[in-house]
């Protein structure tokens, strides 16, 4: 039985211990973290820090993200030390080799913090416990959170030098506590700056209870206060001495940062995060930020409690534990809001809290474990039941925590964080060549894996993945973490992505390497044009007309504060490891905890119980609960659940398991469903849509068959889109199916269709050079002519329409500007969004529509002018808008009119998302408005399309303002427009003209 | 004793930082000194000290490379390269250490050039919509791209307006070089013939425009849309097509025309209507 405490057995074993768990963290984690690593939220994040510091160490303005942002925005050291490493190793496996060697020191942190606590035995099984710990697995292996990590490691290791500081008053004591609290500080400063509440507070509070006469302990609880405060008292030039040296590493290490805090304050929109949710009723969300990391701790929290509250020497860890789990419960009680205010509550992400809960857990934890395996409570269950049962208890308990650590380590897997790993070569081939990486590129659907393309090239993006540096407006002024990501950040993000997309001009955005279709459309309709499908499946999309990237000149940092951030944390941490060694050879003392009182493993017959049962039920009803919901759920038992889940397998495309909600026939194979599927495929609802909500109602029901009602809310790029069915089920071995809708297919008559296609091939450079193109090789910027342009005011808003025509003899990529100058000298530039058709054939024309700022602000701004610039480019792809619409107008009263469209599909490809660009023009031929309506199913070649659209006209309300004057620019010289004439169309139709405008997905052309 | 001493470290300090000082060398003197320097470099000769020379020949646009050979009495410059340069103001630089002499020269090659005549043409896209005019400059360039008088006593270029012809195409400035090539663009329609055909196999009409030219009987370019229209009094069909080699064409199933009226439209040139009969 290993319970000595302060024996040569508990030394050794404690050692041996430490031994074990320093080899299972090599040999697990070692191996597994670079697999793991590109599934982390944030593990290529820091190796993009760490690749700036690899480029440029003294130079902290990193151009790539945002426009460029100051890197002594996030602590250095691990960024510094990685890319030290980084220079004999590639990126990955220097990010693991540190990431392992970390944990090593973590582990050691772990076993020397819970020496303060109790025997070097209990600290062993304390570095074993933290070796699988599930918080710190998740933190390495689900977040890539290697700075907190760091931080927590040098800060653990600096609280027994704390403790015997203040218990012995030796200064070495004191200058190796601060020599591991630099090294924290210089990783992760939110660590030390909560650590000195959380860790250190009650470090202080342990150490003054230690020193105090043992009769001062034994008494009650306000005369032990007291007493404590007298003993604090006594102790003050100590203490002073540690928080004021400690303070002054604090600002000094890191003091860029702070200087970067207050002369560039963070003032954007709180982005939501989980941790913040209510754990009640975010599940996903309660499982990733609270179960996962706290489920052991919950499991021992009989044993926690009682060990932490018996001692009064432990009081202060106790109120750090119980606030800290507490603070991570997020939004689930109003609690940590009221204690942190709504301001901090926003903008912490409160997982952190959680995680430290777990950490001051481990010594109790780690006890009971200890007194379990080898102690008193294992006697009590071997004397009252069996050395047998002891041993299954303890077998199953394990085997189940072992599955449960499995589950973490594949947890991406499971539940993907992450889009599939993407080939970034033939992304760094693109932007290497032809001068690409002149321009800004942004990446969609590649998660966090953007972060490792910019550290692996020198192409600057508009996005970025470290939200505290944001200081564009139009990612600021939104709740958005990362455009790449809109798709889930719901109407916000995609408003804050359609503003770039619109907008590339500003950013010198041109090109977008696209990892999801869901996107397209948005790209189409606000005028960019499918360039090259790369080998890796990425669809680059590019823009025309969009400048090169403007020098910009970087943020003025005081040249001592870029030394300083390159020398003072990597000088911490050589200095640490030079201090921790002389202090081996020099001051170690063997039995240097001589003041802890011995440990008392025995517990309550309540807490032996709870403590001893609960993990083996939590992790075997989690396990239980996870292979039920993966294998066993019965997904049929009811109408509506079977419609939900049918419909839930439909939205994330698995195809063959949607299949099997429908009845087992012979004659509707899968094949059949595949096909009917296939014929329906396309449109802007099928293809490109995400479900956003559903709602299922059943509306009847007999013994055996039942009909629902199905509301679905779909989320597009372009907007939501509403739909309603009606499926019917039958119950078969009490299972319910739906039953296939009778499938009409509609056909064209002809077997095979011919269609001829004009299409244009730019030829690029004609003279192979890597300088840029002589003069003789240039193509001119094409011809083209404003027909007409308005100043309207409708209501609330403003708007500028019109008319633009291509006169050349090619086709050409258009690109509008308005830009309004105001009574007080400044000016301001919009640009259209999907109202206009950007590409345009040989004297083809579009209407258009730019929205301007509403009413309140542009009337009190009061315009003075307004200039419309047109750019056009030679365009060699987009400008096949597709089907010939016929339509017809009736009016139904008070200014709203019914479009029926009927459309036709001339072509030999399928019409993706047929669309329409509507203008109401008035008698004279004058635009009063453009608006896009685009139809949600795809259109077949050679097959007819009928849709209705409602629209409102505006001119009976409306001001067309004649005021302003309006002066025109085509390519930067300036130009008259053409007299507006009636339109007979436009006549016949009650003012409305319409224009095709379709986006066709079939790339045999790229358009 | 000590101030014989001190003395003597002092007299020593003294040659030890005199021995610092840099030694002093002679400007090279060039023989047969001319400020015309003819490329390829022939036997440069200079007199001077030492060995320890390097040069550095410029011209106003480009660095020379030369090399030394030392003689008795100095060193001679020689080129690296057997070829010629744009001829103009030139600098030499001799160094000798921290020491460097220049030589200001005016560089001319001493090879025969090769002439050849450039035309260059602005612009090189001439829409007819707008001007057949086109401004050319003519000039003659050595191979070394210096430019040379074409004939004696005449300007360096020569520069005219040309009215080109107005027929559409590719025309070269320089019947050798397809960069010098200068195009002729069509004009916007005119006129827009149109005309329908029934196909009876198909049951379909065929409604063709075209030839669509431009008003110097050039046909319109490849791609332009043509707009047809056509009006059954209830339905607006349009049909946007592209033209090819002056002609666009539509089809219209003959069982759904009722009474169709249509014509075609080329931006603001209309054609005249046609009546399709069921």
């Amino acid at each position: 039985m290993l319970n000595e405490d302060n024996g040569l057995l508990a030394e050794t074993t404690g050692k041996k211990l430490l031994l074990i768990a320093v080899s299972l963290v090599l040999i697990s984690h070692g191996v597994i973290i670079y697999f793991t690593l590109p599934k982390t939220y944030d593990a290529f994040v820091h190796m993009f820090f760490a690749d700036h510091y690899a480029r440029f160490w003294f130079e902290p303005w990193e151009y790539r993200w945002y426009t460029g942002f100051l890197t002594i925005s996030y602590p250095p050291l691990v960024h510094q030390s990685i890319a030290l490493i980084g220079k004999v190793f590639p990126l990955k496996v220097a990010f693991s080799i540190y990431a392992v060697f970390i944990y090593e020191i973590l582990i050691a942190g772990v076993y020397r913090f819970t020496k303060m606590f109790f025997s070097k035995t209990t600290a062993g099984v304390a570095a074993i416990l933290a070796a699988v710990l599930s918080s710190i697995i998740e933190t390495l292996h689900v977040f890539g959170q290697v700075p907190t990590l760091t931080g927590l490691a040098f800060l653990l290791n600096a609280l027994p030098f704390l403790y015997q500081y203040i218990v012995k008053n030796k200064p070495i004591y004191l200058v190796m506590a601060l020599s591991f609290l630099s090294v924290a500080i210089s990783s992760h400063h939110v660590t030390p700056i909560f650590g000195m509440v959380f860790f250190i507070a009650p470090t202080l509070f342990m150490a003054l209870t230690d020193v105090m006469p043992k009769e001062e302990k034994n008494t009650n609880f306000l005369s032990f206060v007291w007493n404590a405060i007298k003993t604090a008292i006594k102790k003050y030039r100590s203490i002073i001495l540690f928080g004021g040296l400690t303070l002054i590493l604090l600002i000094g290490l890191i003091f860029p940062y702070w200087y970067w805090s207050k002369t560039d304050p963070i003032t954007q929109v709180s982005i939501p995060h989980g941790s913040r949710d209510n754990f009640f009723e975010n599940i996903s969300s309660a499982l990733v930020f609270y179960v996962i990391p706290l489920t052991l701790v919950f499991a021992l929290l009989p044993a926690i409690t009682y060990s932490a509250v018996k001692n009064k020497r432990f009081w202060g860890w106790a109120v750090s534990f119980f606030v800290c789990l507490l603070l991570g419960s997020g939004a689930t009680t109003p609690l940590p809001k009221m204690m942190m205010g709504e301001k901090v509550f926003n903008i912490l992400t409160l997982d952190r809290f959680g995680f430290w809960a777990s950490i001051i857990a481990i010594p109790f934890m780690a006890k009971f474990l200890y007194s379990f395996l080898a102690g008193p409570v294992k006697e009590f269950w071997v004397k009252n039941f069996g050395s047998s049962t002891h041993f299954i208890l303890s077998g199953l308990s394990a085997f189940s925590y072992l599955l449960f650590v499995i589950f973490i380590f594949h947890l991406a897997s499971f539940r993907p964080l992450q889009p599939k790993e993407v080939d970034i070569l033939p992304i760094q081939n693109f932007l290497n060549r032809d001068d690409h990486m002149r321009w800004r590129y942004l990446t969609l659907g590649f998660g966090d894996q953007m972060a490792w393309l910019s550290a692996n090239s020198l192409a600057a993006t508009v996005d970025g993945n470290y939200h505290s540096a944001r200081r564009l407006p139009e990612l600021t002024s939104r709740p958005v973490e990362r455009l790449e990501n809109a798709k889930f950040t719901g109407t916000e993000g995609l408003a804050s992505l359609t503003d770039f997309l619109t907008r590339s001009e500003k950013y010198s955005l041109k090109y977008v390497f696209s990892n999801d279709r869901y996107y397209d459309p948005l790209l189409y309709y606000t005028g960019w044009n499918r360039t090259i499908r790369l080998e890796n499946g990425i669809m680059v999309w590019e823009k025309g007309n969009v400048s090169t990237i403007k020098p910009i000149e970087p943020q003025t940092l005081n040249p001592f504060l870029k030394y300083a951030w390159g020398i003072f944390p990597v000088s911490s941490l050589c200095i640490n490891f030079l201090l921790t060694f002389f202090y081996l050879m020099k001051y170690k003392e063997k039995d240097y905890f001589n003041l802890r009182p011995s440990d008392d493993n025995n517990y309550p017959l309540s807490i032996t119980y709870s403590s001893s049962l609960l993990p083996l039920l939590f992790f075997s009803y989690f396990m239980i609960n996870q292979v039920y919901e993966l294998l066993l759920v019965k997904k049929q038992a009811h109408p509506v659940t079977a419609v939900l889940n049918y419909y839930n397998e439909l939205d994330f495309q698995r195809f063959e398991k949607a299949f099997q909600f429908y009845k087992p026939s012979p004659v509707f194979t899968l094949d059949q469903f595949l096909l009917e599927k296939s014929v329906n495929d396309g449109g802007l609802l099928p293809s490109y849509a995400k479900l956003d909500s559903i709602s299922a109602n059943e509306v009847y029901r007999s013994e055996d068959t039942s009909s629902v009602e199905v509301y679905t809310r779909w989320n597009t790029a372009l907007g939501h889109l509403a739909k309603e069915d009606t499926l019917k089920l039958v119950n078969e071995n009490d299972r319910w199916y739906v039953l296939p809708t009778i499938f009409v297919s509609e056909i064209p008559d002809e077997q095979i269709r011919s269609y001829t296609y004009t299409l244009f091939k730019k030829q690029g450079k004609r003279v192979i050079s890597s300088f840029p193109t002589v003069k003789d090789d240039r193509v001119k910027r094409p011809f083209a002519e404003f027909k007409q342009v308005s100043l309207i005011k409708d209501d609330k808003k403003y708007f500028v329409t019109g008319e633009i025509l291509n006169t050349d003899n090619i086709p050409v990529n258009i690109a509008l500007m308005a830009s309004l100058k105001f009574q007080n000298g400044v000016s301001k530039n919009y640009y259209p969004a999907t109202a206009l058709i950007y590409n345009l054939s040989p004297k083809g024309s579009s209407f258009f529509q730019i929205d301007l700022d509403d009413y309140d602000k542009m009337d009190s701004l009061e315009i003075v002018s307004l200039d419309i610039h047109a750019k056009t480019d030679v365009s060699e792809r987009g400008y096949i808008h597709g089907g010939y619409p016929s339509y017809s107008v009736t009016d139904l009263g008070k200014g709203e009119m019914k479009i029926e469209t009927s459309y036709y599909n001339q072509l030999t490809v399928d019409i993706s998302i047929p669309g329409i660009l509507i203008a109401e023009k008035d008698s004279s031929g004058t635009i009063w408005q453009t608006k896009l309506y685009l139809h949600p199913k795809a259109l077949r070649s050679g097959l007819n399309l009928t849709f209705e659209t409602k629209f409102v006209k505006v001119q009976e309300r409306a001001q067309r303002i004649e005021a302003v004057p309006i002066s025109l620019f085509i390519n930067g010289k300036p130009k008259e427009v053409r007299s507006i004439k009636r339109d007979e169309l436009a006549e016949r139709n009650k003012g409305i003209v319409v224009l095709p405008h379709c986006f066709v997905s079939k790339e045999i052309y790229l358009q | 004793m000590r101030i014989i001493k001190l003395n003597m470290v002092v007299v020593l300090l003294l040659v030890l930082i005199s021995a610092c000082n840099n030694e002093i060398v002679q400007e090279p003197i060039m023989i047969n000194s001319s400020d015309t320097l003819y490329m390829p470099l022939k036997d440069l000769e200079f007199e001077a000290k030492g060995d320890q020379w390097e040069a550095i020949l410029n011209s106003f646009t480009q660095p020379i490379p030369v090399k030394i050979r030392y003689g008795k009495n100095g060193f001679h410059l020689y080129p690296k390269k057997d070829h010629g340069i744009v001829e103009g103001p030139g600098r030499l630089c001799l160094q000798h250490g921290d020491n460097k002499f220049y030589y200001k020269v005016y560089l001319k090659n001493i090879l025969p050039p090769k002439i050849e005549e450039v035309d260059y043409r602005s612009s090189k896209i001439i829409n007819l919509d707008s001007s057949n005019a086109q401004q050319r400059i003519f000039l003659a360039v050595d191979e070394w791209r210096n430019i040379v008088d074409a004939a004696e006593g005449a300007e360096l270029f020569e520069e005219e307006i040309l009215q080109l012809n107005k027929k559409v195409g590719v025309y070269r400035a320089q019947g050798h070089l397809a960069l010098s090539s200068y195009y002729i663009e069509p004009g916007s329609c005119v006129s827009i013939p149109l005309k329908a055909k029934y196909i009876d196999i198909k049951k379909v009409y065929r409604i063709i425009a075209g030839p669509l030219k431009d008003r110097y009987d050039n046909l319109i370019a490849d791609g332009t849309v043509v707009k047809f229209i056509c009006d059954n009094g209830k339905f607006t069909n349009l049909m946007e097509e592209i033209s090819l080699n002056g002609f666009a064409s539509i089809e219209i199933t003959a069982e759904e025309v009722n009474e169709y009226s249509i014509f075609a439209k080329v931006d603001d040139a209309k054609s005249l209507s046609i009546t399709l009969q069921p």
